[in-house]
């Protein structure tokens, strides 16, 4: 009881950061339609700049400005001079992307080095709460999951109720048809694209805090994000919610459970969901 | 000249669609009519910065408009009501207007838009998939018209509405016109929408503008009529 319990709560926690990534991934590649293999290097590189900006200052909330910030102008920097002008082409985004993210892998591992890094919590963040069967759980992993629900609220405010969000839901639907009626549409896709970056940043800096940050990890959310996003349904903010719940729960139940098997769980999941919903648990036909 | 089209050629790969297309319009209305696949909407979409433009030029109120941006060439006073319609689906009638709405003391407004179409009031929380074939039309024309262009473009803002849709739309073109501050494109299949609407008439033939004509001279030609468009506008004119 204990242990799934543990196990159920680490998979949320887990959730809450695989969403704060996958948020981001949502707004560009689920309904910008912008393929990004790059995300997860702009998830290192929030991190690490996270990382630089605590060591200089000692403070934790501008380490998540300054990570959230860095990757937002590099990917605003990714989109205007190399993306957009692709728009549309599926093929040629994903092979600039991959180059771009081995090529981001080297440079950090070059000024990084191999090791992995762990961020310095404020006070408060640190120790655990009590809570009954599980005893004490970490803090911060608490807080985790109310980041995750103040960014699900935030981007739902932002895409359902301002013009901005009308112009990304118009951009969405037609691309061509929102720059006729006066719309500068490669500056608001450069900026969803910055969106949807700094938040990614925000998640490296977050996650590396809960957990660490190490060269690979870019991989490893490029591929959560990818997941979550199609199981979800391309574009869909509560379908990347529940996604991202389904795979951080099976993750963690099944490296309590069965690990052997563990680390197949979340593909068959894609398979399982793609195979009774061909666009995703929420997602519709584009 | 408000727009003075000059030797316009548009390719799409190795395809010629428009070779060389010549238009003036002033502040009368005129009609571009034509059989289907001669390039009329190609044409369109041409002066909006929505095609591949290959050679020629377009001014519109002395600058030159090929080779910018659609959202630019908007903001210059050209507006589109383009085939189809092309609603976004996932915005509400509301949106479709919060989004073009300019600040500050404009011509046309929201209200103004809802007091000539009190239709799109009544529908107004309705997302754009949820609407008619007439809904959407009526919204296509105030979502252009909220931009407050200085020249209109409508491409085949007839096709596929009943009778009363049809009318409307008219009697609103005719009303704009009327009152003078916007210039108007009118591509049309309906002959009698465009005589109804438009002083002078084009007719394109092949990619090219074969002849320009007053309204009152087509109509009265049953020969040019067939010659040019194959059909006679007795019968469509009776509709409205």
């Amino acid at each position: 009881m204990k242990l799934l319990l543990l196990a159920t709560l680490n998979g949320i926690t887990l959730a809450a950061l695989y969403f704060i990534v996958a948020s981001g991934f949502t707004l560009i590649f689920g309904m910008m339609r912008v393929v990004n293999l790059a995300h997860g290097s702009l998830y290192l590189i929030g991190a690490y700049i996270g990382h630089d900006v605590a060591a200089l200052s000692g403070s934790f909330p501008l380490a998540l400005a300054g990570g959230a910030i860095g990757a937002a102008l590099v990917g605003m920097a990714i989109h205007y001079f190399l993306l957009d002008r692709y728009q549309g082409d599926d093929l040629r985004q994903a092979l600039v992307t991959i180059g771009l993210s081995i090529i981001a892998a080297d440079l950090l591992l070059a000024r990084y080095g191999g090791l992995s890094y762990q961020f310095e919590l404020p006070e408060m963040f640190y120790g655990s709460m009590p809570l009954p069967i599980v005893g004490g759980y970490p803090i911060f992993r608490i807080v985790l999951i109310g980041l995750a629900i103040a960014v699900y609220l935030a981007l739902w405010l932002l895409v359902q109720r301002t013009r901005f969000g009308i112009m990304i839901r118009a951009g969405v639907d037609d691309r061509h048809m929102l720059g006729a009626i006066g719309v500068n549409v490669p500056l608001i896709s450069t900026l969803v694209f910055g969106l949807g970056a700094a938040l990614v940043g925000f998640a490296g800096v977050v996650g590396s805090s809960a957990l660490s940050i190490a060269p690979g990890e870019d991989a490893r959310y490029l591929l959560s994000s990818l997941v979550v996003v199609i199981v979800g349904g391309m574009g869909s903010l509560p379908g990347a919610a529940i996604g991202a719940l389904l795979v951080g729960l099976a993750e963690q139940i099944g490296l309590a459970y069965f690990p052997t098997y563990s680390i197949i769980l979340s593909f068959v999941i894609m398979v399982a969901v793609l195979a009774w919903r061909p666009y995703g648990l929420l997602g519709r036909p584009a | 000249m408000l727009l003075q089209v000059k030797g316009l050629e548009v390719h799409y790969g190795k395809s010629c669609i428009l070779h060389g297309v010549e238009l003036e319009l002033a502040d009368r209305p005129l009609a571009v009519v034509g059989r289907n696949g001669m390039g009329k909407s190609t044409l369109c979409n041409a002066i909006m910065g929505m095609a591949p433009v290959t050679a020629g030029s377009v001014r519109f109120d002395d600058c030159e408009l090929v080779g910018q941006h659609s959202y630019q060439i908007a903001r210059r006073g050209v507006a589109l009501v383009p085939q189809g319609r092309r609603i976004f689906p996932s915005l509400t009638v509301e949106e479709h207007l919060r989004l073009v709405e300019r600040p500050g003391m404009q011509k046309w407004t929201r209200e103004r838009v809802y007091d000539v179409f009190p239709r799109l009031f009544e529908r107004r929380r309705n997302a754009g998939s949820a609407l008619s074939g007439g809904e959407q039309q009526m919204l296509a024309v105030a979502r252009a018209l909220l931009c407050n262009p200085r020249l209109l473009i409508m491409d085949e803002p007839t096709e596929g509405l009943a009778p009363l849709m049809v009318e409307l739309i008219v009697t609103t073109l005719k009303a704009m016109v009327n009152e003078g501050d916007i210039a108007l494109l009118l591509i049309e299949q309906n002959l009698g929408v465009a005589l109804e609407v438009a002083d002078s008439v084009a007719v394109m033939v092949n990619g090219r503008i074969e002849r320009i004509l007053k309204a009152s001279e087509l109509a009265a030609d049953r020969g040019l009529q067939q010659r040019f468009l194959g059909v006679s506008a007795g019968a469509d004119a009776e509709v409205i």
